[in-house]
């Protein structure tokens, strides 16, 4: 896979990340950091956002989007998103 | 200054901060060249405990471009590791550190050397080189100086490579430049006047990291060559530095660090001192330290119409009149930042790459050492020092203020009568530092932390 195609992938993926609610689940200045599902929502995030995986085992991604963070438990993303990066 | 701190963004990331680059060809190895890359500006000697030192997380860099389109041919490439040999102390040593392999020093760091060639795949030529500490003061690093020939590395290939702190060797009054523009040789005159002074040397006293290696001609010339004629387009050589950050970070709650990902961007770049400096805009500046020498097409503009040319007849009221009225597009800076100068201006001498804009230093491979150097360089008669390359005695701040105000207009435009001040100006500093090497790395023993006084209190 190209490094043009991997960042449209991770694009894609980070959407479908955003999708799943994160815009209505943020935790005000100095909370712990939510974990949710993911789910099928219809939020929406113009914003740029980053995806990290700390430990692809968990099944969890950190999604970041301004100052906000959620963690989304999502093997499948995890797993997609992984093998992206090979 | 040349270029420490010069734009918003690196000077808020000193360890990326490229701070002077040199390039000339070594005084007492003449087949060989030796390029110096600077960085961490402004070292106050006694900052510890956490004492200075190169990123882990840096990619520090130095490219060669020698086929005239401002891109790199041959990039050498320096990555660092620091490690921490006792986790419980807070200590940088546990005890005096006699050599560069001592274990009392607590916290080494070390290094590889890759050199990549245009198309080429990358080529380590050693790992492990050892950096040496920096100079805390007699107890804990006594007779420093012995430390530079211990960290001067031989790599394959006749090549030699230090990375470590020195003394800072460029200098410059940063007080009084940066109030408004003030030479204090000249204050009289200044818009805002009072009694002339002697210059002040903003750098005095302060360190920074230098990375030097030294490399035969042949490394670096196209076609891997010695050149011998000067005026061969093909003993032309055009050299900058960068430093470049992983694209992103996360910072990692459990230990307090950040992790990087992603692919290296350029953060910082340095060619010609002064460049970003004083040329480029300030709302310009991040992202001139972004490009490459190939892009600077699009900077042309502030070197041929430099503001600094409007200020100096502005801050000295009737001492530039001439300058203040020369509407012309400056050809002259254009020629020394942007292409080099070409054939048939200075009777034996070019450094010219070609159409392509670029802020590069232009070395001449073919222009043999001075026996008698001048640190004016070329407009000194000295076409062995700057703009010919730069060496580490080159006075760039006068040279570069005297070009600026018009003394080498008459190069390109022989109808122009240079002001009486333009082969006058400067800022009246010396090197106050340790005095420079006559041999590699040339830059000085860094001043010590137990010997540093402090400054001078507000008033």
């Amino acid at each position: 896979m190209t490094d043009a195609t991997r960042r449209g992938f991770l694009i894609m993926a980070g959407a479908g990340a955003a999708a799943a609610g994160v815009a209505a689940i943020a935790p005000a200045a100095g909370q712990a950091t939510p974990t949710i599902t993911r789910s099928r929502g219809a939020a929406r995030v113009s914003s740029p956002l980053v995806a990290y995986v700390r430990d692809a085992r968990k099944g969890d991604v950190s999604v970041m989007v301004g100052e906000r963070e959620v963690v989304v438990h999502d093997p499948e993303l995890v797993a997609r998103l992984t093998h992206a990066s090979r | 200054m040349s270029s420490h701190r010069e734009a918003p963004e690196i000077s808020k990331d000193p360890v990326a901060d490229n701070t002077d680059v040199y390039a000339f060809v070594s005084p007492d190895h003449p087949d060989s060249v030796t390029l110096i890359a600077n960085y961490i500006p402004l070292q106050k000697p006694d900052g510890g405990p956490n004492f200075y030192e190169f990123g882990d997380d840096v990619l520090y860099e130095i490219h060669i471009s020698n086929r005239g389109d401002a891109r790199a041919d041959l990039t050498y490439q320096f990555r660092f590791t620091t490690t921490i040999r006792n986790e419980d102390t807070f200590l940088y040593n546990t005890g005096p550190i006699n050599s560069i392999t001592d274990t009392t020093w607590n916290r080494p760091q070390f290094y590889s050397v890759t050199r990549v060639e245009r198309g080429q795949q990358p080529h380590t030529l050693a790992s492990g080189l050892t950096v040496p500490p920096v100079n805390i003061g007699p107890r804990s690093t006594p007779n420093y100086a012995h430390f530079t020939t211990e960290a001067v590395h031989p790599l394959p290939g006749n090549r030699q490579v230090f990375a470590g702190q020195r003394a800072e060797g460029f200098h410059v009054d940063l007080g009084s430049i940066f109030d408004l523009g003030t030479l204090r040789p000249f204050e009289m005159l200044h818009l805002i006047p009072s009694a002339n002074a002697v210059g002040l040397n903003g750098t005095q006293g302060l360190n920074v990291h230098s990375i030097a290696i030294q490399v035969p001609k042949s490394d670096l010339a196209r076609g891997s060559n010695t050149p011998t004629r000067p005026l061969d387009a093909g003993s032309v050589i055009g050299v900058w530095a960068t430093a470049s950050r992983q694209k992103t970070r996360i910072h990692d709650d459990d230990d307090g660090g950040w992790t990087p990902f992603g692919p290296f961007r350029q953060v910082s770049r340095l060619g010609n001192p002064l460049f970003n400096e004083v040329i480029v805009p300030m709302a310009h500046k991040d992202r001139w330290n972004a490009l490459d020498p190939n892009d600077d097409k699009a900077f042309a503009q502030y070197v041929t119409n430099p503001e600094l040319a409007g200020l100096l007849p502005a801050l000295y009221p009737g001492v530039f009149p001439n300058l203040a009225a020369y509407a012309k597009p400056r050809a002259d800076l254009q020629a020394i930042l942007l292409t080099g100068l070409p054939a048939g201006i200075v009777a034996g001498f070019q450094n010219n790459t070609g159409p392509v804009l670029a802020d590069m230093l232009r070395l001449n491979l073919a222009i043999p050492p001075a026996t008698s150097p001048n640190v004016l360089g070329l407009i000194g008669g000295d076409p062995g020092g700057f703009p010919n390359g730069r060496r580490v005695i080159d006075d760039v701040v006068t040279v570069e203020l005297r070009a600026v105000a018009g003394a080498t207009i008459p190069l390109v435009d022989p109808s122009f009568t240079p002001d009486g001040a333009a082969s006058a100006v400067t800022d009246g500093t010396a090197n106050t530092n340790a005095p420079y090497l006559d041999t590699f790395p040339y830059l000085g023993t860094p001043a010590g932390g137990y010997q540093t006084t402090p400054g001078t209190p507000a008033t």
